[in-house]
């Protein structure tokens, strides 16, 4: 579904992401794991268009992503969330989720209102999404004053508005609890049940060992390994970079 | 006493009548500035041509006056249409002076063309602008509203509740403010940048043309020039009330209709602008900002 071949990035002369190769596939749970300064950003900047890469290319349903809006990626159906988080000031949980439902809409639902009659199948859809990211019972608070946790829900939520069919998080457990954590595992997965395929960045390795069937290790914008944890666990180059050096909770 | 107090009075309230078409001028630049941080220069072609769509449907044709105005709107949106995929669009990527000089140079370049063809058909600087409302008024009193202006406000007033309807209730209103806040995260939001952008550009032309036909049909006159005048008086507006706000373009352009007519009324018609600037420069000394734009650039 989403090929990425040799795909590099130098800032300067230094290598952010060094020829990296990756095949996601549909239906897949793909987890990036990596030291922070790694590359996972980078490449998820890559693939979705607001970094030209050095050299490289991403197939996506067939489609080449590189040279493509931000905007464009997003309507094929690529959707990421973001490790740090931005709201609008003023929209609450609610709108946040119906203007992001904007992108595959037509001129004519542009002008229409929240409550619009002939809006109602997208007012539903809306719904259901909060009811999935646990935000019902906040949709008309300001999406500003939602706890730390909910906050990372919405980004789910906006993201899923956008009708994906791949979604790709940076670190969506970064500053959540264990409780909070383990109840992001659960809504991944099911996300995945759902149909979605995702690609998951994350530096928690408890999280993606366990949540993840395919995990690929960054090391200095170098992929060092793929394979299923079992395998990834085992490889001695994986102990050296990341697990060796920096014991098993490594937050980096 | 009593009588220059009933002038008074006379120019003030003609000065907010008339101030309504510059306010709609300045609601055209602000949107695009409040959205894309770009002095939209070309502006006042949108002005220009939807005066001369007015004149050719109210003085040629014969249309009437709700036709005439629609009819701008829709001159002024089809160039709006030619300022985002000729200056913004393929530029957008650029320092954000680069899509502003694009304005200018359009501005430059359609108003020349346009009177170059303008001078073959017409030998004058003006032509008539049919104003169905000329000579109408109503007496309050001492005081006699104008027609043309009451009108002339009514439209504005009209067009900005569409613009605030559209702003603060619709999908594209939220994007709109979404994007103003901050624009490189829009269309990471799920927000169709390009789409909300082209429709902005849209909507601030087509208010520019509806101001067309209201400054023409208020002058009795269309002149290629217009487009110039315009573009020096909606950025007064907007920068007297505060750029980037939609209230701040209302204010400044109702106080620039009341500081032009009672300058000339008091002082002299020759002293208009030197005496209108006069005041925006010691408005922009006091508050920076405008007279009620946010020192925290809270846009739109």
């Amino acid at each position: 579904m989403l090929e990425i071949s040799r795909i590099s990035k130098s800032f300067g002369g230094l290598m952010a992401v060094d020829s990296v190769d990756l095949s996601v596939k549909r239906g897949a749970l793909f987890g990036i794991l990596g030291p922070n300064g790694s590359g996972k950003t980078t490449l998820f900047n890559l693939l979705t268009g607001f970094l030209e890469p050095t050299a490289g290319g991403v197939r996506f349903e067939g489609n080449e992503l590189i040279g493509r809006s931000p905007e464009d990626i997003v309507r094929l159906g690529v959707a990421r969330t973001f490790q740090v988080v931005r709201f609008h000031k003023d929209s609450t949980v609610r709108e946040t989720v119906w203007a992001a439902q904007s992108m595959h809409l037509g001129l004519r639902d542009l002008f229409r209102t929240i409550d619009a009659p002939s809006q109602r199948d997208l007012a539903e859809e809306v719904d259901s999404i909060l009811e999935r990211t646990w935000l019902k019972p906040h949709a008309d608070r300001l999406a500003r004053e939602l706890p730390f946790g909910l906050v990372r829900q919405l980004e789910i939520a906006r993201a899923l508005a956008t009708r994906p069919k791949i979604l790709l998080m940076d670190e969506p457990a970064s500053g959540m609890n264990p409780s909070e954590t383990h109840q992001l595992t659960e809504d991944i997965r099911r996300l995945r049940d759902g149909g979605l395929t995702i690609v998951l960045i994350e530096h928690d390795i408890e999280m993606v060992m366990g949540l993840c069937d395919r995990i690929a290790v960054l090391n200095f914008g170098r992929k060092i390994t793929e394979g299923t944890a079992d395998e990834v666990k085992s490889n001695p180059d994986v102990i050296a970079a990341y697990l060796g050096t920096k014991k098993k909770h490594a937050h980096a | 006493m009593y009588f220059f107090a009933i002038d008074l009075t006379q120019t003030t309230i003609d000065g907010l009548l008339f101030g309504s078409t510059y306010a709609l001028v300045a609601i055209g630049f602000t949107l695009i500035w409040g959205l894309l941080r770009i002095l939209n220069l070309a502006h006042g072609v949108t002005v220009m041509v939807g005066m001369f769509a007015g004149m050719l449907s109210a003085t040629i044709i014969g249309l009437p006056f709700y036709l005439g105005i629609l009819i701008s709107m829709c001159a002024g949106a089809l160039v709006g249409f030619l300022i985002d995929r000729i200056c913004y669009r393929p530029l957008r990527a650029a320092h954000e002076l680069v899509p502003m000089i694009a304005t200018l140079g359009f501005w430059i370049l359609i108003e020349e063309v346009f009177i170059k063809i303008y001078s073959k058909f017409w030998f004058r600087d003006y032509v008539p602008f049919a104003n169905p409302f000329d000579g109408a008024g109503l007496e309050i009193g001492q005081i006699r509203l104008r027609g043309d202006y009451l009108v002339t406000l009514a439209v504005a007033t009209l067009l900005v509740i569409i613009l605030y309807f559209l702003i603060y209730r619709t999908r594209l209103g939220l994007a709109m403010r979404m994007i103003a806040e901050d624009h490189d995260i829009g269309s990471l939001m799920g927000v169709p940048v390009g789409r909300v952008l082209t429709t902005a550009f849209l909507l601030s032309a087509a208010y520019g043309g509806a101001a067309g036909y209201l400054l023409g049909m208020t002058a009795n006159l269309a002149g290629p020039y217009a487009g110039s005048q315009a573009v020096v008086k909606g950025l007064f507006s907007m920068i007297l009330g505060g750029a980037g706000s939609i209230p701040g373009a209302i204010v400044g352009g109702l106080s620039l209709g009341v500081l032009e007519l009672q300058s000339s009324f008091l002082f002299s018609f020759a002293y208009r602008d030197a005496i209108a600037m006069l005041a925006l420069f010691l408005v922009l000394i006091v508050r920076p900002q405008g007279l009620v734009g946010k020192r925290t650039a809270d846009r739109i």
